[in-house]
């Protein structure tokens, strides 16, 4: 099969046949089976025949050089990607807690609310702080104010934004720095309480400071939350995940414990790009 | 270190000898050439606005003089029995009206039976109609023929009678097929025997017989007529006294109004003799012929220049005082007398609801008489008039009246109201459809549907507001009329409306026009909303209604209120539509009629400046007001515009 894509001057020499997939321990939360998905309705693959499992509360980062398809792959999992016309999913089921997301009785809308998402550039709406972690309970039809004080301080306090906002609830969200505000939205996502939290590099508009917080939380975060991140920075991925997956040109080449991969990878792409020979 | 030499390595970057205009290279031309463009509309601007002002603010002084003028002739006591005479009319109006339709309540059957003959007629007419003619020709010709007689005045005569017979059988056959339901205009419907008793005397008087049904129905109705009146008779007296009673406040009313009307001539003419002096003069000093010249300059000296007193003009007034004063009071005290005399209840229901009405007209006409009263009282031609009251007296007047023989009025507020009425129905029906349209677009519509919708939507643009308006003439005022006499829909203010050409009219094609301005910005300012905040909405689990609802039109709202504003100053400074559409009438809306009043015809301020400034005398008072007029509409222009400007700046979006 053919993959047309913003390919990288440098390569990393033959695609393997198989990916390499490691032992994987804890309980299967998103189950992938040969997923492929085009952007064009079919005539090019962006993704090719990815199987993995992603297990239950532990942080998985997805890793590999720009346009090898991990971030449309993250938006596989909420279906984002159903906002683009022409994108589908063109082989392969994913399911989550067992049940195929693709399925005609499944409702993207739902879908959402379990599985929320945190992303590339800090996004709060132009509301106040308050408004905008309260705005998933709220759609949600939740109206009692308490209730929402409730959620917005719980969600804010696991957030770790609570002692540093919690004076100045009702004024801006842009009158945050950068961290705060990614820390906010992240506050948001779990106020509507997901199973999953998708984050598609989370740090790359934040200084190294306001990442280390983000790190923090995210590690604190693993205890209640399966969490998938997308990230470019190979020391964040071996710092806060438990597995790593390393795509390649739409493939998966290969997927295990953080740890293993990093020390020692089977696959020679995977030791030439985490050893900075490429990428 | 060795410093390098000037004319060495630093030459590299000196100027270049090359093109040069007044000591300009060609960079600075341009920039020169662009600062000035930008220059010239500022400069422009300021001289259009300065030229208003100083053409518009002349007028307060100059109607002020027009106001003292008012008063100093006695025009102005004129006016209040004027106001005397119309708050009385008003009641005899009423009463008169009531009274007719009681008595033709009495011949109610026989009217809609003589009605349904008529249509009956016209139904025939319709479809003999060839018939006719070759009748009429044939007659025509052997009545030319008479004079020439022999055998073609018989041909003729022959033809003629063919003509009538096969009229008569066309009737008859016509007659076989008309029945009951070939009437549709009448609203009542006739039983059918009176129905074929009305089909055949209508045949009988097409056939040229005589029609004793119908005549007999006439009579009918003129002797039930008179029994009724002989019924009501009390309240026809009392009507007629009623209007019999104004008759000394008119002639009162109509001798002083001479009077005052000449003092005003005196006044106008006192105004313009320096000026007709001075013309004079002039010619005399340029004619050669001396006998002209000794007339001219004799005219010249004849010419008065002193002002009329106002003293000697008012005496005529004051000395009628008494009069109109003792003249008033009995007509009150008459009016009241005979009031009572109208009866509170008669036969029929129309007649009644008018009736009901009636005490509400006679405690307006007590209020309204007893103020006209104390100010006829008060009145005198020594209080002075400042400068305060010409400017309020422009901006609150109620009346426009100009070219009038008697005294002109200029007052905003008839224009103002029409113009906001219309804008005002433009707007709310504009907004709803512009942002809707707006938000589908930008935010559900796929691109085949965008590259429809938008183009045509911005096309609407470039309709000439001329071709809109004679639209408006010639389709949408008789479909809305039409529309509007739908029996369904009656319960609508203002329905059926009886004019074709009205604010409402006027107020949707406006509302057409805006549709661009506003869509088109309220389109921009939801597209700068950053699809960051869609995708974190949609993202946490809200529907695509929930995402434009609560997150994208909120942060455009901004932009769309901007926009909603500079489609209400382009709907405020429209002129073609509304002078071609709204009715022209310039008179202040019956605010008493509730929403009725949206569909009466109107004049706005863009259509009064349009239809007189070529028609006024330059440097004329008129001639000035419409200038105010203008500097109003520039002002409203100007307000709305910086206000739409405040909202972006304040409530702009700011991420």
């Amino acid at each position: 099969m053919v993959i047309e894509m913003n390919q990288e001057t440098a390569t990393l020499g033959d695609m393997p046949t198989e990916s390499t997939v490691g032992t994987i321990k804890g309980k299967t939360m998103i189950e992938c089976k040969n997923v492929s998905f085009s952007y064009d309705m079919g005539k090019t693959n962006t993704l090719d025949n990815i199987t993995l499992d992603i297990p239950e509360k532990q942080v998985t980062a997805l890793i590999g050089p720009s346009g090898c398809g991990k971030s449309t792959f993250l938006r596989c999992f909420n279906r984002m990607n159903d906002l683009i016309d022409t994108a589908r999913i063109t082989n392969g089921t994913i399911r989550i807690m067992g049940q195929d997301i693709h399925a005609s009785d499944v409702d993207p809308i739902e879908l959402r609310k379990r599985v929320g998402m945190v992303f590339q550039k800090y996004n709060p709406f132009p509301k106040s702080i308050f408004e905008n972690v309260s705005y998933g309970p709220r759609i949600q039809g939740i109206k009692d104010k308490k209730k929402l004080k409730e959620i917005v301080e719980q969600s804010l306090v696991g957030a770790a934004l609570w002692d540093e906002v919690k004076d100045r609830l009702n004024s801006s969200a842009f009158g945050l720095s950068g961290g705060q505000q990614q820390r906010l939205c992240i506050a948001r996502a779990i106020a509507v309480q997901p199973e999953v939290i998708l984050m598609d590099e989370p740090c790359s508009a934040l200084d190294p400071i306001a990442t280390a917080k983000v790190e923090e939380l995210i590690l604190e975060l693993r205890k209640n939350y399966t969490i998938v991140i997308v990230t470019h920075s190979m020391q964040q991925a071996s710092r806060i995940s438990d597995n790593t997956a390393f795509f390649y040109l739409g493939k998966l080449i290969e997927y295990d414990a953080t740890a293993t991969l990093f020390s020692t990878p089977q696959q020679k792409q995977t030791e030439d790009y985490i050893s900075g020979r490429f990428g | 270190m060795s410093k390098t030499s000037t004319s060495g390595e630093a030459r590299a970057f000196r100027k270049r000898a090359g093109f040069r205009l007044l000591g300009m290279d060609f960079q600075d031309i341009i920039r020169h050439f662009f600062g000035g463009n930008a220059m010239v509309a500022i400069i422009v601007l300021v001289l259009i606005s300065a030229f208003l002002a100083k053409e518009a603010f002349f007028f307060f002084p100059r109607h002020l003089e027009e106001l003292r003028a008012y008063r100093n002739t006695g025009q102005e006591y004129v006016g209040y029995l004027d106001a005397e005479i119309k708050a009385h009319r008003k009641i005899t109006s009423q009463a008169t009206q009531a009274y007719n339709l009681q008595l033709r309540a009495a011949v109610k059957g026989e009217l809609a039976l003589q009605e349904v003959a008529q249509e009956l007629k016209g139904i025939f007419r319709e479809k003999i109609v060839d018939e006719r003619k070759a009748v009429k020709d044939t007659t025509e010709k052997a009545g030319v023929l008479e004079f020439v007689g022999g055998e073609a005045l018989e041909v003729a005569l022959k033809e003629q009678a063919q003509a009538e017979k096969t009229l008569q059988v066309a009737i008859e056959e016509t007659a076989k097929g008309i029945f009951l339901d070939s009437l549709v205009r009448t609203e009542v419907r006739p039983g059918p025997g009176d129905f074929d008793k009305i089909k055949k005397a209508v045949t009988r008087e097409l056939m040229g017989e005589e029609t004793p049904w119908l005549d007999e129905l006439a009579a009918t109705i003129t002797r039930k007529q008179e029994a009724s009146a002989e019924k009501y008779r009390v309240f026809g007296d009392t009507v007629n006294e009623l209007v019999a009673a104004q008759a000394p406040l008119e002639d009162l009313w109509s001798g002083l109004r001479k009077t005052t009307a000449e003092n005003r001539d005196l006044v106008e003419k006192a105004r313009t003799a320096p000026r007709r002096k001075k013309a004079l003069e002039d010619g005399a000093r340029l004619t050669d012929d001396a006998d002209k010249k000794a007339q001219m300059l004799a005219k010249a000296a004849a010419v008065q220049l002193t002002e009329p007193n106002a003293d000697e003009m008012t005496q005529e007034v004051y000395a009628q005082r008494d009069e109109h004063l003792v003249v008033r009071k009995a007509l009150l005290e008459q009016t009241r007398e005979l009031a009572k005399k109208i009866p509170s209840k008669v036969s029929a229901q129309d007649s009644n609801e008018l009736l009901a009405k009636m005490p509400k007209v006679l405690a307006t006409f007590e209020k309204k008489y007893s103020h006209l009263g104390e100010q006829a009282e008060a009145w005198s031609h020594k209080k002075e008039i400042g400068m305060w009251h010409s400017v309020v007296t422009f901006f609150l007047g109620t009346e426009w009246v100009t070219n009038s023989s008697w005294n002109d009025v200029y007052g905003l507020m008839p224009l103002f109201s029409g113009s906001s009425m219309i804008a005002l129905i433009a707007i709310f029906i504009a907004v709803p459809f512009s942002v809707a349209a707006a938000i589908y677009v930008n935010q559900i519509a796929g691109p085949v549907e965008q590259n429809l919708i938008k183009p045509t939507i911005e096309f609407i643009q470039a309709i000439p507001s001329i071709v809109l308006g004679f639209f408006g003439i010639v389709v949408l005022g008789d479909f809305l009329r039409d529309f509007s006499q739908l029996e369904f829909l009656a319960w609508i203010p203002g329905f059926p409306m009886q004019e074709r050409l009205n604010a409402l009219n006027a107020g949707l094609l406006l509302a057409f026009m805006s549709i661009p301005t506003i869509f088109t910005l309220a389109e921009d300012a939801l597209n700068n909303v950053p699809k960051a905040y869609r995708d974190a909405s949609l993202a946490l689990g809200s529907t695509r209604l929930q995402t434009i609802l609560k997150v994208i039109v909120p942060t455009a709202l901004s932009g769309i209120v901007a926009a909603v504003l500079l489609g209400f100053g382009r709907i405020i400074g429209e002129t073609m539509v509304v002078l071609l559409v709204a009715g022209n009438k310039i008179a202040m809306p019956e605010f008493s009629g509730g929403l009725g009043i949206l569909t009466e015809p109107t004049h706005t301020m863009t259509g009064i400046i349009a239809q007189e400034t070529g028609e006024v005398e330059q440097g004329s008072l008129h001639w000035r007001a419409l200038f105010m007029v203008g500097m109003v509409l520039f002002t409203i222009s100007l307000l709305l515009n910086s206000l739409a400007q405040g909202v972006l700046k304040k409530f702009g979006s700011k991420s």
